[in-house]
């Protein structure tokens, strides 16, 4: 297989001045240069940020912009930035109104990030770590603060950005933040592997004719396999497992964001969304203002995941509302 | 923190690589010895911020709970070896959220806390790595596995033994 890059150790250095040199009027570096920060910063806001390994582009550095996040600490591939680090993005961000430091449930991001949280409140800044966990394959019902973070908790990016712009505080901020990941779950299937930027391997192996399901972002082989079908019986066994483990009751507005994994096509993704819709459409779950694409991703791993999120009519207006981070799509007035 | 013993485990985590990425690679993303070899060569580096500077280079959640380990080892230069391992033992469990028996590096890291001086740490630890083996992971990349690394020793467990191994070396000499 092959991979574009000038060295395995300039990976995210290279992909950094890229991003800089398209959109230099959302996103410039911070005083470090792993610490990519919207341009203007608005005074008074609470900040909004996230420490994370690379690799898994857009997300999250093509989320930073107005309306969106505030930084984005770039870590190596698959690499959880150090504490130190992300304090540098705290610091370039947070003034009086604080700071909401994202997490997404990976071991190396929650260890460094709440580091980095204590760090911060010693040098007198109000940060609030909010952990995300979505993925309903990666613990049991009940037992959801073990979950890891998935493509679901680009709800809670979204949603946030918007409400921070909006004026919101820290405290109403942290409790926006965990509404919307209550009422998120995540199911991921996964078809061939991607490549390690760092081994130059595949991440796993898988039968010709299987698909796993619950893949994690880094390439962790799933819980359990299946042989792959027509895509309509791998969406409703999927739709199945999310409605079994949050149930939606008929008529309940519901967002949907398909996420393709790096190898998925268009075409794919769209045929699973139409799957979805269907299936939501039998149940008599209206669903409104779908994200359709490649967010957050893994290599080339074919695969892809469905999130489902049932938002208060607030949490649907921060999800549309306008942003200027440039590898997020525009959702305004989209499904109204 | 000792240059001398900094370049020893340079030295050693050279040789250790490869073999810590191969156990890592069956259960993890096989960049441990990687990962341990980047951090002690920083902290070889600048052996006056031995822990921190290893928890910059390092990254990741073994480069934060490591650095404790390194802490503990520059605490040892002016109070007793175990009962340092004992003050990281109690941060990496809260950071981490692991306890003894879920196949991490704790599992070296504990046993050796208790005993009474730095050869009995480094005996304990070996054995703690050991025990490693027919442990299924319940902390980390490696619980999400297919099999939960039943049958494979712990990385983090056998770096934590060698660590102590050089240490009780270099303190006898």
């Amino acid at each position: 297989m092959k991979k574009l890059f000038n060295s395995r150790s300039s990976m995210a250095d290279d992909m950094i001045a890229g991003f800089l040199a398209a959109w230099p009027d959302a996103a410039v570096i911070g005083k470090h240069p792993r610490v990519v920060r919207r341009r203007a910063l608005k005074i008074g806001k609470v900040s909004l940020l996230i420490g994370n390994g690379s690799g898994h582009e857009p997300i999250a550095m093509g989320f930073v912009g107005t309306g969106l996040l505030d930084a984005n600490v770039v870590g190596d591939v698959f690499v959880a930035p150090s504490p130190d680090l992300i304090l540098e993005g705290i610091r370039e961000v947070t003034g009086p109104a604080g700071a909401i430091l994202l997490i997404s449930r990976h071991e190396g991001d929650v260890i460094n990030g709440r580091t980095a949280a204590m760090m911060a409140e010693d040098e007198g800044f109000s940060v609030h770590p909010l952990l995300m966990y979505d993925d309903i394959s990666s613990a049991p019902k009940g037992q959801e603060e073990d979950r890891r973070g998935a493509a679901g908790t680009i709800f809670i990016y979204k949603i946030l950005g918007a409400a921070a712009e909006a004026g919101l505080d820290l405290t109403a901020l942290a409790e926006l933040g965990a509404e919307v990941r209550d009422c998120t779950r995540t199911l991921g299937a996964a078809l061939n592997p991607g490549i390690s930027p760092l081994t130059g391997q595949q991440m796993f192996s898988l039968p010709e004719d299987e698909v796993f399901i619950g893949m994690g972002v880094h390439g962790e082989p799933g819980v359990g396999r299946r042989k792959l079908g027509p895509v309509r019986e791998l969406v409703a066994f999927m739709l199945d497992a999310l409605l079994q483990d949050r149930q939606i009751s008929p008529g309940t507005r519901t967002l949907v964001l398909i996420n393709g994994m790096g190898g998925c096509t268009m075409m794919e993704l769209l045929t699973v969304f139409g799957e979805v819709a269907a299936g939501l459409a039998a149940r008599g779950i209206p669903q409104t203002a779908p994200m359709i694409g490649s967010f957050s991703t893994t290599q080339e791993m074919a695969g892809f995941s469905i999130s489902l999120c049932t938002p208060t009519q607030r949490m649907l207006d921060f999800w549309q509302a306008p942003h200027g981070a440039p590898l997020f799509p525009d959702l305004h007035g989209v499904g109204a | 923190m000792n240059e001398t013993l900094l370049r020893h485990l340079v030295t050693r985590f050279e040789l250790l690589e490869p073999v810590l990425n191969a156990i890592d690679a069956a259960t993890g993303d096989g960049d441990h010895g990687t990962t341990m070899l980047t951090g002690l060569r920083a902290a070889a580096a600048e052996p006056d911020r031995a822990s921190s500077a290893y928890r910059i280079a390092a990254g990741g959640a073994s480069g934060t709970l490591f650095s404790l380990l390194i802490a503990a080892l520059e605490e040892a230069e002016t109070e007793p070896l175990p009962g340092t391992l004992a003050n990281a033992v109690s941060k990496i469990s809260m950071m981490g959220g692991a306890k003894f028996g879920d196949k991490t590096m704790l599992d070296a890291l504990v046993p050796a806390s208790q005993a009474h001086d730095a050869r009995s740490a480094a005996d304990a630890a070996r054995m703690g790595l050991e025990a490693t083996r027919p442990l299924a992971a319940r902390r980390g990349r490696a619980r999400h596995v297919e099999g939960a690394g039943i049958g494979h020793l712990d990385a983090g467990a056998m770096s934590v033994a060698e660590i102590l191994g050089l240490f009780a070396t270099q303190s006898e000499e």
